[in-house]
């Protein structure tokens, strides 16, 4: 078979099977992207490749894989492009000093404790080409991740975003997404920087380009594009702040930052006055979840392998991250919000929320193995840990929950609008 | 008044943990890197060694080596000396220098010595 006819079966597979275990999933009221996440585990080697490895060789050829990679990078940076329209900054100042506790305090816990799990972690599952504080600062990042989108999903699902749990969890959510990527993007320069000098130059640069978005390129824009909207089609507008992605992720991968910073700068950056965010969402959004996020979500199962996990140790690291992940994470939230003045119910509420780790955490965990700070056998037991943490969150969720409007007192979930 | 004073104390004292934490770890030594691409030039006769690209997937000191033409063989590193088997009796062992290995391999007409040339870091 011809390279072309290999990618377009893989595709074929992929979005198909992706589609399959979502719908399957939903049915028991997970989020439909630990069904896509499933179904690319499921493709790689981990099962489907050592379950029948000659049919596994035949459709995912070695050969074959980097023409899936550059796909699902491209994919990649089109989600974060989406991320990026979608981040709305006015929902940070949501709930004043509380939310900035919560969230803050739900960051330094799990990192703090993922820089400890580091000190047993790093001779077992590293190797000298990583620094230890390098492996130390990523994987406390992997630690403290919350996934903005399906937390704002569940809470919608649930019909809870307009009460004051959901609205501090989004808050605390939204928060969390820029602090975490301002941290990742850190780690990233100090593992590709090399030397202080180089890394302080770095982040001269990146400050600056930051800044040269934002009060240059964004004014600009809020002049210059209802002038396009007007002059041309909706797909010449498309196809301006295409560029304008590419020209953004590809200014931030040369800067020495992952290319997914810039993807997201141009999306947080494009003026929400008028319609250009909305019709922008709505043209890029359906092909990048329905065909570009499961090849992601494929790559990330082919990247993978539970058979590296070959003895009791590395599976007793693998039940150490989950832990350290979980009360890193659901503690840290839980112990704010309760300090801030929530009662016991809500906090556990906000804490599982914020252990929601989801798409966001496998955005980071890639961007972690292509940069080396990972191992393959690490990179396994983190996607483990994201597809736990984020499957775990509805059903107790709707344990809590529950138990809570069976004995909920009067103004403990009211709504806030 | 309370919720800041929470928060600079919570957050200061994370920040004095974590550098203390990044400060301890300093002394901690992973094992030698071995993982990525190796090109290996066999001494003598070893007919599964066709074109002998070996690819090593590294997870600590723990090792899963793929050799073209070959089965598949878990091992270790320990210092940097390798050692890793196959379901059939194939063996190798080996000693890292950095950028080159060299060591002994089982073929199935007895062990030959290679060398291996590093192709791509892991």
């Amino acid at each position: 078979m011809n390279e072309l006819a290999i990618t377009l079966l893989q595709i074929i597979v992929i979005v198909a099977s992706g589609r399959a275990m979502a719908w399957l999933l939903r049915r028991v009221g997970q989020p439909a992207v630990i069904g896509e996440v499933t179904a690319g585990i499921l493709l790689g080697p981990s099962a489907f490749g050592l379950l029948a490895p000659d049919l596994f060789a035949r459709l995912f050829p070695p050969a074959s894989l980097p023409i899936l990679l550059a796909l699902s990078q491209i994919g990649l940076i089109l989600f974060m492009f989406v991320v990026g329209l979608e981040f709305a900054p006015d929902l940070m100042r949501g709930g004043g000093h509380s939310v900035v506790v919560i969230s803050h305090v739900s960051i330094i816990v799990p990192f703090v404790m993922g820089t400890a799990l580091a000190l047993y972690l790093y001779p077992r599952v590293s190797d000298q080409s990583v620094s230890f504080r390098s492996f130390a600062l990523f994987l406390g990042t992997s630690m403290s991740i919350t996934a903005f989108p399906v937390l704002a999903r569940i809470l919608a699902e649930r019909h809870l975003v307009r009460t004051r749990l959901g609205n501090t969890a989004i808050a605390c959510a939204a928060v969390d997404d820029v602090t975490a990527w301002c941290v990742l993007a850190f780690v990233v320069m100090l593992v590709r920087a090399g030397n202080p000098t180089h890394l302080a130059v770095r982040i001269v640069l990146v400050a600056a380009y930051v800044l040269l978005l934002v009060f240059a390129v964004r004014p600009f824009l809020a002049r210059v594009v209802p002038a396009i909207e007007r002059k041309t089609s909706a797909e010449g507008v498309l196809a301006f702040v295409l560029l304008m992605v590419f020209v953004s992720a590809c200014t931030t991968e040369l800067l020495g930052i992952h290319a997914l910073f810039g993807a997201f700068l141009a999306g947080a950056i494009v003026p929400r006055e008028g319609t250009l965010a909305t019709t922008l969402v709505t043209h890029t959004r359906g092909l990048t979840a329905v065909v570009f996020l499961p090849l992601f979500f494929a790559v990330t199962g082919l990247r993978m392998n539970i058979g590296l996990l070959q003895d009791r140790s590395l599976w007793i690291c693998c039940g150490l991250v989950l832990l350290v992940a979980i009360v890193g994470k659901v503690g840290g939230a839980m112990f704010s919000a309760l300090k801030v003045g929530f009662s016991w119910r809500e906090a556990t509420a906000i804490g599982l929320l914020m252990n929601t780790r989801g798409l966001m955490e496998m955005v980071v965990l890639n961007v972690g193995l292509d940069i080396g700070v990972v191992s393959r056998g690490l990179f396994t037991m983190t996607v483990l840990m994201a597809l736990v943490t984020t499957g775990m969150t509805t059903p107790l969720l709707d344990r809590v929950l529950h138990i809570a409007r069976e004995v909920e007192r009067p103004g403990e979930m009211e709504a806030v609008a | 008044m309370r919720k800041t004073l929470l928060y600079i104390s919570l957050i200061s004292l994370g920040l004095a943990v974590e550098l203390a934490l990044l400060e301890s770890g300093k002394g901690i030594v992973a094992p030698p890197a071995v993982g990525g691409e190796w090109q290996m030039q066999v001494e003598g006769e070893c007919a599964e060694l066709r074109s002998p690209v070996m690819t090593i997937d590294q997870t600590g000191p723990r090792l899963e080596i793929l050799i073209s033409g070959m089965q598949k063989l878990n091992g270790s590193i320990a210092r940097n000396r390798i050692a890793a088997a196959g379901a059939a009796p194939v063996r190798l062992s080996a000693t890292s220098t950095g950028p080159s290995l060299r060591g002994r391999i089982q073929c199935r007409r007895g062990a030959v010595s290679f060398t291996a040339e590093r192709r791509r870091h892991e």
